[in-house]
């Protein structure tokens, strides 16, 4: 099947969008972006060589509709879709759609999307290829008197869990079996809402584990690696906030165990192309499979950064039926990446996402700095989608060097018009815990319940000289204002008395 | 340009006017400050202030006045000394004592009042002498005159006190 890809439709938009388009141009490969009305201007569509109209803005009339995209595809001499994270990438009816009409998805095949994308058959095929899971049930509980069964053995407290869940969604921690109806209830209807399915299962509750993934890659000839993981167990609401690669507490030894129990769950599913093992750690450094991502993720440039590889286009040589072109020996992680995800969202108003237009952009650069971006000045962020407005990553020879490195880039970041959380960053990279690297998925909202330290300075606490700064500049941005108005009135042939009498206010000392 | 901004719940009084060197003076509560000031771009501006740097952004659109200084939101308030709205509303409700600034570098040609007199608001107070032009400083508020901080003749810097009226 080794056949070079001329073209691929990217069934996505935004900063993945973009990133694969690159992709694209680096290999010679002609690259299509599709679109909803709202996002005509959208960076990823001017970046494609190509662009097709999909649909109105909401996802279920735009980027869901799989049967669209792969017309658009046919239409278009496409011979290959990228689907990248959400929307159609781990929808197996969409990848065996893309097969049947011969078009190539850059991602694992149908089957193996169906033994792990479900989380209850993932779990079933962990256990096949003997990996440590989180004790409870591998299949969908079929009644309360089962649940309650089921809680009783793996002990209390448990988590519900949607069978096809994803984001936090029908999830429900429950600590006593008095509550277990009423919980059960309510993750059904949640997961039914969120994924079309009401399956749910019981898993027994780690507290405060570590979130930890493996990134694997295995190509068609039976060859499969991984490329160490990613620490992402700073989480709010079970979203991931920061990732880093590699984990302070993972040693060599460790990393080979998860490693290879990895490579066995992928080898057993049948899988291929780019995917993630996701673990959780407990304070014993015990390791358990959590799930798996069947596709690239948003975090996978931290390990990029240390690996030295480009997972976009090795995606691409697999789809293309190459053999991976090294070994697992030949894997070597150099230095350290940390991920900060910029969303248009105000964490000091709840998190409320805030769409709108940006009336200021001011990127960082400089050594070490990458950013996957999907926003430019004068783009407005739409309110159908993902508030993902770009990923900052940095990356030095050490841990610490990377947390410095990453503050330095967050100085030089501005975004005008809306809210975002790049002042969260901040004060994480600069808590304590986090640079003790002591951090659990419970990290997050335990910070923010306390009160910001002072090194997180507030408006309250400004330093005399930048409180005087300050006061310039509004009488600067005031002076400024003036002058616009008296040269725009100088302009006009139409003066008036009211702009007279107002130009001569304005010049008066 | 004269005028005041409240920051943080403190008043502050600016004033800026052109220097000899076609450059700016500034002073800030009453004391001369040594600052450079830059736009860089519509909405960004850079400020030296002795030597230290600084890039502030504006957010033209955003609701009420606030500018982000070292990744900080700030927010304030301008109060036009020229605006009479505002004056008129500060003067009634307004008992404590009210300095007078000098709102450029110059020099002191008449003074119109004595320590210890009552003057009423608007009243003419000092005529300064700046960049050839004869300035009249007039009473913020109506009140007595209990410091008269300048002698005729002298010259003052941008926003040194000249009188305080209680």
């Amino acid at each position: 099947m080794n056949k070079k890809i001329q073209k691929i439709l990217i069934a996505n938009r935004g900063e993945i969008a973009l990133r694969v388009v690159r992709a694209c141009r680096e290999r010679g490969i002609r690259s299509v972006a599709v679109y909803s009305d709202v996002d005509r201007a959208s960076l990823h569509v001017a970046h494609a060589d190509e662009a097709y109209r999909l649909g109105p803005s909401p996802a279920q009339e735009s980027y869901l509709r799989g049967d669209l995209i792969l017309e658009i595809a046919q239409r278009c001499g496409a011979d290959a879709v990228h689907p990248g994270y959400g929307f159609l990438s781990e929808n197996a009816e969409f990848s065996a759609a893309c097969e049947a009409a011969g078009v190539c998805f850059i991602g694992p095949s149908a089957s193996a999307m169906h033994m792990l994308g479900s989380k209850t058959r993932a779990r079933q095929t962990a256990d096949q290829a003997s990996l440590p899971r989180v004790p409870g049930s591998v299949r969908a509980l079929e009644s309360l008197a089962e649940a309650k069964q089921v809680a009783a053995q793996v002990g209390y407290p448990i988590m519900l869990k949607a069978a096809a869940g994803g984001g936090g969604k029908g999830m429900r921690v429950v600590r006593s079996e008095t509550v277990l109806s009423e919980a059960l209830e309510n993750a059904r209807s949640e997961a039914e809402r969120a994924f079309g399915s009401g399956d749910v299962y019981i898993e027994k509750l780690i507290e405060n584990p570590r979130h930890i993934e493996v990134q694997i890659l295995a190509d068609h000839h039976g060859n499969c690696v991984y490329l160490g993981e990613r620490e992402c167990s700073v989480q709010r609401r079970h979203q991931k906030v920061i990732e880093e690669a590699p984990s302070a507490i993972v040693d060599p030894a460790l990393r080979s165990r998860m490693g290879e129990a990895a490579v066995r769950l992928a080898q057993a599913a049948g899988y291929t192309n780019a995917g993630t093992v996701e673990f959780l750690v407990d304070v014993q450094r015990n390791f358990y499979f959590l799930e798996m991502n069947t596709r690239l993720q948003v975090e996978h440039p931290v390990t990029e950064l240390v690996t030295g590889l480009d997972l976009v286009h090795l995606q691409i040589q697999i789809a293309e039926g190459e053999p991976l072109p090294f070994a697992q020996a030949d894997i070597h992680l150099r230095g350290h990446a940390i991920e900060c995800r910029i969303y248009a969202e105000d964490p000091e108003n709840q998190f409320f996402p805030s769409p709108g237009k940006i009336t200021h952009l001011v990127q960082a650069s400089g050594p070490g700095i990458r950013e996957d971006c999907g926003i430019y000045e004068g783009w407005t962020v739409p309110l159908d989608y993902d508030p993902i407005l770009s990923k900052l990553i940095a990356y030095a020879p050490t841990r610490a060097m990377t947390i410095a490195r990453m503050l330095r880039a967050l100085d030089e970041y501005h975004v005008g018009g809306i809210a975002t959380n790049v002042n969260l960053f901040r004060r994480i990279l600069r808590d304590e815990g986090f640079r003790l690297a002591n951090i659990d998925t419970g990290y997050l909202e335990r910070l923010l319940a306390q009160d910001p330290s002072p090194s997180d300075r507030k408006t309250g606490e400004l330093d005399s000289q930048a409180e005087k700064v300050a006061v310039i500049a509004a009488a600067c941005l005031k002076k400024n204002k003036m002058n616009v108005r008296i040269s725009t009135e100088d302009n006009s042939n139409a003066a008036s008395a009211w702009k007279a009498a107002a130009r001569r206010e304005a010049l008066r000392p | 340009m004269n005028c005041d901004i409240v920051l943080n719940g403190t008043r502050h009084r600016i004033s800026m006017q052109p220097n000899s060197d076609g450059g700016l003076a500034i002073s800030v509560d009453g004391q001369a400050c040594n600052a450079d000031v830059q736009w860089l771009q519509p909405n960004v501006l850079s400020i030296i202030l002795e030597g230290n740097s600084y890039r502030i952004f504006f957010d033209p659109h955003a609701e009420g006045s606030a500018l982000v200084l070292d990744a900080q939101r700030i927010s304030y308030e301008i109060e036009d000394p020229r605006s009479l709205g505002l004056r008129t509303k500060r003067n009634l409700g307004d008992t404590g004592a009210r300095s007078v600034s000098a709102p450029m570098p110059g020099r002191i040609v008449r003074i119109l009042v004595q320590q210890g007199d009552t003057v009423e608001v608007h009243q003419g107070l000092i005529v300064m002498e700046a960049m050839k032009m004869q300035n009249e400083l007039k009473a913020p508020k109506a009140g007595c005159v209990t410091q008269l901080a300048v002698k005729l003749d002298a010259t003052v810097q941008a926003g040194e006190v000249l009188l305080v009226i209680e």
